[in-house]
């Protein structure tokens, strides 16, 4: 069957930006002469160069009680040890791993909380797989795996916990006696209520009183599914005399120097850090550097070597989206309304916080202004517990991911009691109060209405739960849909502080342009280019004519702007428009000199000067570049976001699936994802993270889980084979849209795609899962046995009514 | 299988490596090709044959290089990513495949040239493959960016230009 023509229109045309093109490094890539961390850090490249290893604890909760290092030392190509006891790691004191994208320093800035729950090498273990204890160098990576095997440890077992309703028990064991002596809970010391997270809007208790039906969920997400990403995290320090070189594939070079500097002491301007392309991200780097740069720096300085460190396959499940379970209570009516939300989410963080305790914060930031708002009362409590589990991190789509799986089967339930069609439900209660016309969010609304229209809601979607027909005896299929805001806009990014670019023109009107950012994979550098190409429209420039520099080098490159939050593409965007006013300016200034006018009296056009008066009167720009001195005009710009709300705007995904009712598999057939992302920057990119996301996003709710061996606490699953991402063969077929529908601040007012990319599958496929079998899935990942559960019940409870 | 030397053409070019100078008897093929020859196109990753990143022809059959060693490689013929240009079909297709609902064949790029090999090893044996093949040829991959339908469609347009090109030449 054909799919239906779903080509981006552009609200405003342009000939670049937003346009259908190969990204501008698309043959490079192919080519695979891009390079990575570890290409540009091979061991010709840096002679003398060792390797780090890093003990990985073997048990969930121990504290080594004696070690006995004397058998690593003496192993020849062993160049230095380096101990839980050193006497210099330990003055280095505590650090954290707490959210620091765009706070840049663990110690001077303090846009977040801060959990200092993280120390260099720690002698005590809290999860099976811990970094601590020893590290060595050694001159390959066999000699320093076999050092740490020689190590002789006496540990003292310690007993584990995982879950957060045993963390909560008050003879629990502790998980970070330094954090919260008596409890396993995290203590929010500046916050109104001890150890409590509150937020509260409106009277809930009297939205309860007034309300026909009282909905409760209670659903959770994460703990189960990680990263996968291809290329591991690591990096190379050189510690010289007086100055540190770092080659990291770290997503921020200048926060990485900040966190280097942080504990080293060594000034900023001699620690120099390079990073470049990333084999993807998925929001790994979004917690602040691990503590491997801080070992890796300290062995260089000991060895007088460069040492590299770089995660192996097991290693690298070394976080997984955080597992956040929510209770939630809906006050609801009969005419479809849902009057509050009464909700207790709570956060099992796992063995150090990555950005679990923000998940359960992000309830209030991301979600009741920016998709509920309609919904006047609100109460929340929120609570993170430790536990000795692999530590929550942020992975892609933080918390937005968790909260739309919790929140969307709310709707489901008041479309049942109340017989209204479910697109019609979110209509009612869903949105904010921009781009309103009525009642209705004009956003919501037509994604809403494409995605219904492009997946044949009105004729797949079954009536009843489970009231389809029955395919080839054991088969059936339903249809569902997810909604959510898209990732962030100016404002959200506001604490950024400005960011700067450069354009760089050359007397042959070729052009350089700084828009220093790690290629994830989001396409920032593309967008950079595009958005430089159609502002430079006065000198008929092409995005071919432009050389983006694809390494971020704090000494020599502009500061880099993390590739976070899939925003980017268009802060670039807009930076580069504004430079491109100033070099317009620049190049008026030096040829009104030349012509001996004043600036105001001439303009620019095809790449002529020509004075206004006067049009014959002109000079090509190429020319008196090379005819007056050759030297480039250089621009250099710097811009911080527009500190005013616009919202955000809606992204609906819509899905089919197939539930196989003898063995409970799930296959998602179809799906339609529609995202209003305000000004598209790249129409190929932004489709490519519609449809590409949609591979973590299945993969989490059916294929992804990570398995533990409960008795010791030890992940077994974690590599690449046993962890079952998905493939070509898993990918479904998939229909992205594209709308601009909302418009936000700054010249294009544009909003993200990549990192929201996928906010709503999971609620989409559980939704799809619920109406094709009438089963409601409450445990993110959806499996086999989860599904012939439910069916179980359901005959179960068929044959009690005598059905 | 003990080797002192070890012969090789790598795109093109004849090399002799010798063992305990060049490497050692426990190295991969993927170690050699990155490490001696700089052949960085040849991306490491899982190092347990799940991810398809270090794909690399072997005599015109796809291999996974970090699952071989040096020695089993004796006399062979090598292709790497380095060894194809921008000329390339396969490249050429997964370069330009952008249109509307196409997405793209890569985003960070890490796993492409795994998937560039592999579809050369599919349209060596099968230059007309049908949907399903295409599917089951490249499903060794792993790419987390899951560009796996601008990839599909990248790797259609390849086969459709090389089977222009074939019944051009018939035709002539």
């Amino acid at each position: 069957m054909s799919k239906p023509d779903t080509t981006f229109i552009q609200r405003e045309g342009k000939n670049y930006l937003g346009t259908y093109r190969p990204k501008i490094d698309a043959k490079d890539k192919a080519l695979g002469k891009v390079q990575y961390l570890d290409d540009i850090t091979l061991k010709g490249k840096l002679p003398g160069m060792l390797y780090c290893k890093i003990l990985n604890s073997p048990y969930a909760h121990a504290k080594i009680v004696k070690m006995d290092t004397s058998k690593a030392e003496a192993l020849p190509g062993v160049h230095a040890v380096i101990r839980c006891d050193d006497p210099e790691l330990r003055a280095l004191g505590r650090t954290t791993h707490a959210w620091t994208d765009i706070a840049i320093t663990p110690k001077e800035s303090d846009t977040i909380d801060r959990f200092w729950d993280r120390v260099f090498l720690p002698s005590r273990a809290l999860w099976a797989g811990d970094q601590m204890g020893v590290a060595v160098a050694a001159e390959t990576p066999e000699i320093a795996e076999e050092a740490i095997k020689l190590v002789d440890i006496k540990w003292e077992m310690l007993p584990p916990v995982y879950e957060m309703d045993d963390a909560k028990k008050p003879d629990a064991p502790i998980v970070h006696t330094e954090m919260n002596p008596n409890s396993n809970q995290l203590k929010h010391g500046d916050d109104s209520v001890v150890d409590d997270l509150v937020f509260e809007r409106g009277d809930i208790d009297k939205a309860m009183e007034d309300a026909d039906y009282i909905i409760e969920v209670e659903k959770t997400f994460g703990g189960t599914s990680t990263h996968g990403t291809l290329e591991y995290r690591g990096c190379v320090i050189q510690w010289g005399e007086d100055k540190i070189d770092v080659w990291t594939n770290h997503y921020m070079a200048d926060q990485t120097r900040m966190f280097i500097h942080d504990y080293t002491g060594v000034p900023l301007n001699r620690v120099r850090v390079r990073n470049g392309n990333s084999g993807a991200h998925m929001g790994k780097w979004n917690t602040g550097e691990d503590t491997f740069y801080i070992i890796t720096a300290y062995l260089s300085k000991r060895a007088g070597r460069p040492v590299k460190y770089m995660m192996n396959n097991h290693e690298e499940f070394h976080e997984t989206r955080s597992e956040n379970r929510y209770k939630i209570k809906a006050a609801c009516t009969k005419d479809g309304r849902v009057l509050g939300f009464d909700a207790i989410a709570e956060g099992n963080t796992g063995a150090y916080v990555g950005g679990c305790d923000h998940n359960v914060e992000f309830i209030v930031q991301e979600t009741f202004d920016r998709i509920y708002y309609p919904i006047k009362n609100v109460r929340l409590h929120a609570y993170t517990w430790f536990t000795n589990k692999i530590p929550g991190g942020v992975v892609r789509g933080i918390g937005n991911v968790q909260l739309s799986w919790a929140f969307n089967p709310i709707f489901q339930r008041l479309s049942d009691l109340t017989g209204i069609d479910l697109l019609e439900i979110i209509r009612i209660n869903c949105g904010n109060n921009f781009n309103q016309i009525g009642g209705l969010n004009t956003s919501l609304d037509r994604v809403l209405t494409e995605g219904a229209r492009l997946i044949d809601w009105d004729k797949k979607r079954n009536k009843t739960p489970g009231g389809g027909e029955l395919i080839d005896g054991y088969k059936k299929r339903g249809v569902g849909v997810g909604v959510w805001n898209q990732w962030h806009a100016e404002l959200n990014e506001l604490t950024r502080g400005y960011y700067e670019v450069s354009i760089r023109l050359n007397p042959d009107m070729s052009i350089i342009i700084q828009a220093p950012t790690s290629e994830t994979g989001a396409g920032g550098n593309s967008a950079a280019v595009f958005a430089c190409a159609e502002n430079l429209a006065f000198l008929n420039t092409k995005p071919e004519d432009i050389l983006w520099t694809p390494l971020c080098d704090t000494e020599l490159t502009l500061r880099d702007n993390a590739p976070t939050d899939s925003v980017i593409s268009f802060l670039y965007a807009e930076a580069m428009a504004e430079a491109a006013v100033k070099l317009k300016a620049e190049i008026l200034r030096r040829v009104a000199e030349y012509m001996e006018k004043e600036p105001e009296e001439l303009d620019i056009e095809n790449a002529y000067v020509f004075e206004k008066a006067d049009p014959e009167n002109r000079i090509e720009v190429g020319w008196f570049m090379l005819h007056t001195d050759c030297v480039p005009i250089h621009i250099h710009h710097a811009r911080h976001n527009v500190n005013e709300n616009a919202g955000l705007p809606y992204g609906a995904w819509f899905v089919e699936v197939e539930v196989d009712t003898e063995i409970g598999t799930v296959e998602v057939l179809d799906m339609a994802v529609v995202n209003d992302v305000g000004c598209v920057m790249h129409a190929s990119g932004a489709e490519s993270q519609q449809l590409g996301g949609q591979a973590l996003g299945i993969g989490e709710i059916l294929t992804e889980e990570m398995q533990y061996d409960w008795e010791t606490g030890t992940p077994l699953n974690n590599n690449y084979i046993d962890y079952k991402m998905l493939t070509m063969a898993d990918f479904p077929s998939v229909t992205p849209l594209l709308i601009e529908e909302w418009q936000g601040l700054g010249r294009y007012g544009a909003a993200g795609i990549a990192e929201g990319s996928f906010c709503g599958t999971g609620a989409a496929i559980a939704n799809a899962v619920y109406n094709a079998i009438g089963v409601e899935i409450d445990k993110q990942p959806i499996t086999p046995k989860k599904i012939l559960a439910g069916l179980a019940k359901i005959r179960e409870n068929d044959r009690k009514e005598g059905k | 299988m003990k080797k002192d030397k070890v012969r090789l053409t790598v795109n093109g070019r004849s090399y002799e490596f010798l063992s305990g100078r060049d490497f050692e008897p426990g190295d991969t093929l993927s170690k050699l090709l990155r490490e001696r020859l700089g052949l960085t196109g040849v991306r490491v990753s899982c190092e347990q044959g799940a991810c398809g990143a270090c794909t690399i022809l072997m005599d015109g059959k796809s291999v996974l290089s970090c699952m071989t060693l040096v020695i089993e490689a004796d006399g062979s013929e090598i292709l790497t990513i380095e060894g194809l240009n921008g000329k390339d079909p396969v490249v050429d297709a997964f370069v330009n495949t952008y249109g509307p609902g196409e997405g793209t064949a890569m985003q960070c790029g890490f796993c492409t040239p795994g998937f560039v090999l592999e579809t050369h090893a599919l349209l060596n044996e099968n230059p007309n493959p049908s949907d399903e093949e295409i599917t089951e040829a490249l499903s060794g991959h792993i790419c987390r960016c899951g560009c796996y339908h601008g990839i599909h469609t990248a790797v259609k347009k390849a086969a459709d230009h090389i089977c222009s090109c074939e019944g051009g030449e018939q035709n002539e």
